[in-house]
């Protein structure tokens, strides 16, 4: 039995795999942005979404530097919501997929201007350790950590490392495992697919002001 | 009480002590048994909890994928995922075993099924129409950038139906999870509960079996006790009081108490030593009785002996006188009765008549026969008395044979009775010996047969035997003689009698053949004083065999056979 279903979900995710390159948009992003956003950033007055395609070059570049492998589900679409109040640039908003307890946990990084990590909250999460991760240590060990920083503390503790020091529960592991490889996939895919689209920005905002 | 009475109670007890024990650990063991299944049956649920969460896991995993790639292929898939989710839950069912449990295990059940209704919307079922412009420009590899503005209350507007759905996708999901994750915290308790409620048991039994061990251990020893004052004490009283009776040789005192065949057994013992002591008292007088007696008679045969002795003393001293006697007065007599024979013979030589002469040769025989006897009563005497010696000269005894013969040849013509001699080759020429003494026992044999034989054979056969050989010292030699006749032959009785002195058959034989009877007994002694044995065999008119042999030194050659030395 378990045979049989196993083989029927390995051929489910090659077909999903094979056709989600046509139809991956929503494989990655918000469900409903407008609120989400509206939500996480109270003052924001607009949102561009930026739509890139992630590649396997994209991923093995990123592998070189990041402790993060990348299923073939991924090399799909994604999308990215840079968020302004007016002139100004809040931040970045970002929904990633990892596989956790329960089927897909979703994931939403807010990265700040300065494409640090600010805040994350799970789209979706079935985990009943959910509350304590979204809300506990770990969201406030993360806040405010570049790219370098993230690899760092990784490096150094590790998820056991993390748990043991942070005291969340101990069977949390799988959960904070993925939020970690969502958090170095949040800012790595910023700075390799969005990266031109950051500079624009970027430049766009710094000429309103300027204006 | 009796000591049958006291085993019946010490196996009674016995057996109410294993009855219980037994009972008790029966009873522990099928609780033991009771709360190992269920542990099993706990643990095979648990496992099937298992089963079914990976089951369910893989759908939502399926369902998750498929919303997010909304590929309506995998439709199928996931109907036939959800019918296995369906299918572990109510194999799950089967194994729980609460009330609690088959509770939670429906509600999952309705849960679960709930998803039945979501996979027929439409977003299980249509292809994302929306999503092919996107695809489109997708392939162009440029970004698709596109503004939006929060500030005319886009926030606020009313979710799409499939953002409806997702939801309730989302909170069936969560009911799910939550419902298993509930159904596992419960069963886990469960099976905690029931493997300390085992292992309780367990070392329940353990404690039990170690504790009724020990219980049983001291009742024995109590019992042991017990048994030892009632049973073993009286008896061990009892044989002391026997056994000090015995070293002191003292008067059985007995027990008093102890159970009732150890009573039997004191008053048995009271009653054998009484007994014994009067048989005792009897057997000790019969004993004084006869050892008095005993000693009458040892005096009696002392004296009786003393008696015999004395008498043989004065017996012998008597033959020996009158051996002596004879042979002094044998001797006395022989001197004369020479001198008779000499001039009896010098007067034959002379001129005589008829009658003269026949009355001269009367007076010889009878002169001769006489000198005979008393030849044969000197040689007698002198054995008897001890004086006779056995001379050790060389001789030679084929030619004793052939002269032995000779002897008898004259008469034994005249008679008509052939002598055969037959000689060993064996036989040495020359032997140490007293050939005078063994011409003596050879003639007085064959003389004897040819005398009580009237015709046939009288034959003589000698042979000899080595006995000793050894090259150091002379050979020695057992010489066999033999001599038979054809003659009357003799009775069994008389053959007993044959070898004692003055005696001869019986007188009709003495009447008709004469002879002193003193031959065959000088014979005998003659033979015994060689080493040797003499035998007859007999029967009457079948004749007789005399045998005898001695035992003689073969002369070494620097000796010179004693010839004809009579």
């Amino acid at each position: 039995m378990m045979t049989r279903l196993s083989i029927l979900s390995f051929l489910a995710l090659l077909a999903v795999s094979w056709t989600s390159e046509a139809h991956g948009q929503a494989y990655c992003s918000l469900r409903d942005p407008n609120r989400i956003i509206q939500e996480i950033f109270p003052s924001a007055t607009g949102f561009r979404s930026h739509l890139r395609k992630v590649t396997p070059e994209h991923a093995r570049t990123l592998k070189l530097e990041l402790p993060i492998e990348f299923d073939s589900r991924e090399f799909t679409t994604h999308t990215m919501y840079a968020v302004h109040q007016k002139d100004t640039l809040l931040g970045y908003v970002q929904s990633r997929t990892e596989e956790s307890d329960w089927g897909l946990a979703e994931i939403i990084w807010i990265l700040d201007a300065d494409l640090k990590l600010a805040t994350f909250r799970f789209q979706r999460c079935r985990s009943r350790w959910k509350s304590e991760i979204e809300t506990g240590a770990l969201q406030q060990a993360l806040k405010g950590l570049s790219e370098d920083d993230l690899l760092e503390l990784w490096e150094s503790k590790g998820a056991k490392g993390l748990i043991q020091e942070l005291s969340l529960p101990s069977k949390s592991e799988k959960l904070v495992g993925a939020v970690m490889r969502s958090g170095f996939k949040a800012l790595g895919l910023a700075r390799v697919v969005w990266g031109q689209d950051i500079a624009s920005i970027q430049e766009s905002f710094k000429q309103r002001r300027a204006r | 009480m009796s000591i049958r009475v006291h085993l019946v109670v010490l196996i009674l007890l016995g057996a109410v002590m294993g009855i219980a024990l037994g009972s008790y650990q029966r009873h522990k063991g099928n609780e033991r048994s009771t709360l190992e299944r269920s542990l099993g049956q706990a643990a095979i649920g648990l496992a099937r909890l298992s089963i079914a969460e990976d089951t369910l896991k893989n759908f939502i995993t399926t369902c998750d994928l498929f919303l997010a790639a909304q590929q309506p292929i995998l439709q199928p898939d996931l109907r036939q995922q959800h019918a296995a989710t369906t299918r572990s839950l109510i194999i799950l069912e089967e194994h729980a075993f609460t009330s609690k449990q088959q509770d939670q295990i429906e509600q999952l059940k309705q849960t679960v099924n709930d998803f039945s209704f979501l996979l027929d919307e439409p977003i299980f079922n249509e292809q994302a129409q929306s999503q092919n412009s996107i695809t489109t420009q997708d392939k162009t590899e440029s970004p698709i950038i596109k503004d939006i503005s929060l500030e005319n209350g886009t926030a606020n507007a009313p979710p799409s139906p499939r953002s409806k759905i997702l939801g309730n996708y989302e909170t069936l999901t969560e009911q799910t999870v939550t419902g298993f994750e509930s159904l596992r915290e419960l069963m886990d308790l469960d099976y905690q509960r029931l493997r300390t409620s085992t292992l309780q048991a367990e070392q329940g039994q353990f404690y039990g079996f170690v504790l009724s061990t020990l219980g049983l251990v001291a009742i024995s020893i109590i019992l042991l006790k017990w048994s030892q004052k009632q049973i073993s004490h009286p008896i061990m009283a009892l044989a002391r009081q026997a056994d000090q009776a015995t070293r002191d040789k003292q008067t059985y005192a007995g027990i008093d108490g102890g159970p009732k065949e150890i009573q039997q057994l004191n008053q048995t013992l009271t009653n054998l030593i009484d007994s014994l002591e009067d048989l005792v008292e009897s057997r000790t007088k019969e004993l004084s009785e006869k050892t008095e007696n005993l000693t009458h008679e040892v005096s009696r045969r002392a004296a009786a002996e003393r008696d015999l002795l004395t008498a043989i003393e004065t017996a012998e001293s008597a033959s020996k006188a009158k051996s002596a006697f004879l042979a002094m007065m044998s001797h006395e007599i022989r001197t004369p009765m020479n001198g008779i024979v000499g001039f009896t013979d010098l007067l034959l030589d002379t001129n005589l008549n008829q009658q003269q002469r026949e009355y001269g040769e009367t007076v010889r025989g009878s002169a001769q026969n006489l000198l005979r006897i008393l030849n044969d009563i000197l040689d007698f005497s002198k054995i008897e008395s001890g004086k006779l010696d056995i001379e050790r000269v060389p001789f030679s005894f084929r030619e004793i044979v052939e002269e032995s013969k000779l002897l008898v040849a004259n008469t034994a013509d005249k008679k008509g009775i052939e002598v055969l001699v037959s000689v060993g080759e064996k036989l040495p020429a020359s032997l140490l010996g007293d050939p005078t003494r063994i011409r003596q026992i050879l003639l007085n044999l064959v003389s004897n047969a040819v005398k009580f034989t009237s015709d046939g054979v009288v034959a003589i056969t000698v042979d000899a035997e080595p006995i000793d050989q050894t090259p150091s010292k002379a050979p020695k030699w057992i010489i066999h003689c033999s001599v038979s006749d054809t003659g009357v032959g003799m009775s069994h009785e008389l053959k007993s009698q044959l070898f004692n002195p003055f005696s001869q058959g019986d007188v009709s034989i003495t009447r008709r053949f004469g002879g002193t009877g003193l031959g065959l007994a000088i014979c005998k002694r003659l033979v015994e004083m060689m080493d040797g044995e003499i035998r007859v065999e007999s029967a009457p008119d079948q004749g007789s065999e005399f045998r005898f042999h001695v035992i003689l030194e073969e002369a070494r050659p620097e000796s010179t056979p004693a010839l004809g030395s009579a």
